[in-house]
């Protein structure tokens, strides 16, 4: 039937900045009722899910996650992406094994961060002043950069000696995990950038309406530069815990954190075209992949299942917390 | 079901359900739409016969574009109805509009950029040549080349790909793909709304397009939207002249001329005491902002302008006139530019907007939606930003910008739930507040307005304007670029009229010796 009458109206034009304010709050609210629903249901399925010791593991678990999505934060904020946060995370840790393998110095484990910039540098170059698509352009880097440290490692895991530096990024402090510790300082930094600086306002702006943004005389293209920096910083520090705490650069180490980081950002409420959301946010998003990982494993479900559940709580949480009412069409 | 007429039942009274002569072929009767708070129409009739080429003509933002959506199904009334041959219909889509013989010439380029002649003429209703569930290209291509030819155009390849050619050849494209699907569609009394589909085409082709119309006008009813007055008296049988989303007058073409057209569509003569020329001030000697042999190729050139303090220049011209480019290329918002600026005496070799806004040189874009607005942000959060674009300090004063924001919202009697309030829940006028608070709250020397009461009602005008003129007594250059003749006059000290990139006239624009608007259109077109 395509036949048309006049019956189907559009729907009341009074209702409709009811429904908006409806669906502003719903964004921030349905995250942490997902979080909610899903400690109660893991609660419920196995006594061991809410425990103190495993709240602790899951903010062991969840720490780096958190610091590198604050990296992938920045940039989606900023309406531009980047798909290379995990090699980079993988590069920066098999550069700073390798520094400390070489040098017998174990204190070059801080210099991670300042390679991350690097890479992060490379991104933002081609993307800012190239003006190339940051999909493409860290769709390149995500390959590039895992192919390097790989190549640099000879294929090969390197372990990390014993103590040293090593200390301060390890162990645990008043009964909490020193690594979330840590997370929790990146977070506390990163969204007091985000609310308080001229520079967090850029993002917001840039991602907002970026043209907009130029005419009222940000000079865009270089905060973008720096943005990619920051977050090949971030990235550079998640890659110098996670090296902290498996004591060793693997082949594989960064790449099963890129799809959670994005995912992490967007679950809460960071939208992909930026301008919207914030570093807080994505604490929610970190929390729900953290718990939803370890509350299957304690729940034993089966390790494949488990990865269709994350699959599908990903696209519930987008479906949930994506305003549609500004959506024309979807790509 | 889907090649019925699809029309309400009910409203079908001709018993033999052939459309009487005496109806007309379309009939908008009493059409209201909002868009939030703002009327984008309110009560809107009039009606097209067989055989007749009405013209629209009103400012922008008067409700033109918005009666042509509604009629081709693009967008939908909140009341009244919309008649086609008699009988009230509501189309779903342009697609269902096109089925029953509404054809529009969309303003926009409509056709996709990337795909040939042909498949873009066929889109959407590749139905008319498939065999199997396969498209007959073959036969696709011969029926638009064959067309192509019969519209004297057979020199376009049907295998191009649209983006090849040039954007007049694309416009044409677009109309013959109109004629085009009537054609096929077997419409053989078709309605054909067309957009200012002259705005880009050179003399030839605007002749072509005269000359196409005229060949189909005995059996079509054609509405046509039009900046160009002359254009407009030519082509169409009557005027409906639209305002502020109303139907304010409606006459046969032959009794009109080019002047009262100017008149009716303002809707009022000009009025001293609308643009505050009470207000007008004498000029400080000292310049703020001068630029000479200004040039951006294929915009405009030769521009030379002085701002003194205190003083508004006005620049006027046609769509198409490079004026807005010159405002653009002034702050830097244009690549390619060439020609010597100064501002406040100090000369720049090359600029941007960001240099700009650092000198207190201000620009506010004629497109609010597009580039005006940051619409992520909240109203506090818009007014803050030329100053946190400026400022030197990297940190923020969150308590400082909402103050901020309160006096702004007080001072310019922006109406607003709170400083917080997301900046669309505003309307046009309001916004268009906001964003003259953004330039405000930076602090300015020299401020650029490329159409600053573009879609706003008459009240929001009146307060815009005394924002003007505070600020000319604050001793802040004003440069107004804009499609309101009558604006331009009044407010501005000088005028400079642009026609096809150059300034061909300067005028004093004195108080009590405005000059004339026929006087001035006449060296516009």
């Amino acid at each position: 039937m395509t036949t048309t009458t006049s019956n189907d109206r559009t729907s009341a034009v009074s209702s409709r900045s009811g429904l908006d304010l409806a669906r502003r709050h719903w964004s921030t609210v349905a995250p942490i009722l997902t979080l909610v629903l899903l400690v109660l249901a893991f609660s419920l399925l196995n006594s061991s899910f809410f425990q103190l010791d495993n709240g602790l593991n899951i903010l062991r678990q969840s720490a780096v996650l958190l610091v590198l999505a604050m990296a992938s934060t920045l940039v989606i904020l900023m309406g531009s992406i980047d798909l290379s946060v995990g090699s980079t995370l993988t590069l920066t840790a098999f550069s700073g094994a390798l520094l400390v393998q070489n040098t017998g110095n174990g204190a070059m484990v801080l210099l991670i961060p300042i390679i991350g910039m690097v890479c992060g540098a490379f991104n933002g170059v081609l993307v800012a002043y190239g003006r190339l698509p940051s999909f493409l352009i860290t769709l390149g880097t995500l390959y590039a950069f895992d192919g390097l440290a790989n190549y640099l490692a000879g294929g090969r895991p390197i372990g990390l000696p014993f103590g040293g530096v090593g200390k301060i990024f390890t162990g645990t402090v008043a009964g909490l995990p020193v690594v979330a510790l840590w997370a929790a300082l990146v977070l506390l930094i990163v969204a007091i950038v985000a609310r308080y600086t001229r520079f967090g306002r850029y993002l917001y702006a840039i991602g907002g309406n970026e043209k907009t943004a130029r005419l009222s005389g940000v000079p865009a293209t270089r905060y973008k530069l720096f943005a990619f920096v920051l977050a090949g910083f971030l990235a550079g520090v998640a890659g110098l815990l996670q090296l902290e705490r498996a004591q060793s650069a693997s082949p594989a180490m960064g790449a099963a954190f890129l799809l959670p980081a994005i995912a992490a950002v967007v679950m809460g409420g960071t939208t992909l075209s930026g301008g919207v959301g914030g570093p807080v946010r994505t604490v929610t998003g970190v929390f729900i992949i953290a718990i939803l990982s370890n509350g299957m494993v304690i729940a034993a479900v089966d390790p494949f299942l488990q990865n269709v559940v994350q699959g599908l709580v990903v696209i519930l949480a987008v479906a949930v917390t994506t305003d549609r009412s500004k959506l024309t069409i979807a790509k | 079901m889907s090649t019925s007429t699809s029309t309400d039942p009910q409203g079908s009274n001709t018993p033999d359900d052939q459309p009487s002569l005496g109806v007309p072929l379309l009939e908008v009767r009493d059409v209201g739409r909002s868009f939030g708070p703002v009327r984008a129409l309110d009560g809107v009739s009039f009606s097209v016969s067989r055989g007749e080429v009405v013209g629209l003509i009103g400012e922008n933002g008067a409700g033109k574009s918005t009666v042509l959506n509604i009629v081709s199904g693009t967008d939908h009334q909140d009341r009244g109805e919309v008649l086609l041959r008699g009988r009230p219909i509501r189309f779903k889509d342009y697609h269902e509009a096109t089925r029953n013989g509404v054809f529009r010439i969309f303003q926009e380029l409509a056709l996709v950029q990337t795909m040939s002649v042909w498949e873009n003429f066929l889109l959407s209703h590749e139905e008319h040549f498939t065999r199997a569930g396969v498209v007959r290209r073959r036969a696709a291509r011969k029926w638009v080349q064959e067309l192509l030819a019969r519209f004297d155009h057979g020199w376009i390849d049907p295998d191009r790909e649209v983006a090849s050619y040039p954007f007049a050849v694309r416009q044409v494209l677009e109309i013959l793909k109109a004629f085009a699907l009537a054609e096929l569609l077997g419409q053989d009394e078709p309605v054909i709304l067309l957009d200012e589909p002259t705005a880009a085409l050179s003399s030839d082709e605007i002749d072509f397009l005269k000359g196409l119309l005229m060949r189909v006008k005995p059996h079509s009813a054609i509405v046509f939207v039009s900046h160009r007055l002359s254009e407009l008296l030519d082509w169409s049988d009557r005027i409906v002249v639209f305002k502020d989303g109303q139907v304010t007058a409606e006459a046969p073409a032959a009794e009109l001329t080019e002047g009262q057209l100017h008149f009716v569509m303002v809707g009022r003569e000009r009025d001293t005491e609308f643009y505050r020329e009470n207000r007008q001030r004498t000029p400080e000697a000292s310049s703020a902002l001068e630029v000479a042999g200004l040039e951006v190729p294929g915009a405009f050139s030769d521009i030379d302008l002085t701002l003194h303090r205190g003083e508004i220049i006005g620049i006027a011209g046609v769509l198409g006139s490079g004026k807005s480019e010159v405002g653009r290329a002034i702050f830097g918002a244009l690549d390619k530019v060439t020609g010597s600026m100064s501002v406040e005496g100090r000369t720049l070799d090359n600029w941007n907007a960001t240099t700009m806004a650092r000198l207190r040189v201000g620009y506010v874009s004629p497109e609010r939606k597009d580039d005006g607005l940051l619409d992520t942000f909240n109203v506090a959060q818009n007014i803050s930003f030329a100053r946190i674009a400026t400022q030197k300090r990297g940190w923020l004063s969150l308590g400082d910008e909402a103050k901020a924001a309160r006096r702004h919202i007080e001072a310019l009697r922006i109406k607003t739930a709170s400083a917080r309030a997301p900046i669309d829940s505003l309307s046009g006028g309001n916004q268009q507040k906001v964003i003259l608070a953004r330039w405000l709250e930076r602090g300015v020397d020299v401020l650029i307005l490329d159409n600053p009461t573009r879609g706003v009602d008459a009240g929001a005008k009146e307060e815009i304007y005394e924002i003007i003129r505070d600020l000319a007594d604050a001793g802040v250059a004003v440069l107004l670029i804009s499609d309101d003749l009558l604006e331009v006059i009044g407010l501005s000290n000088g005028i400079a009229v642009m026609k096809d990139g150059r300034i061909t006239l300067v005028v004093d624009s004195p108080p009590d010796d405005k000059p004339s608007e026929a006087g001035l259109v006449a060296t516009m077109v």
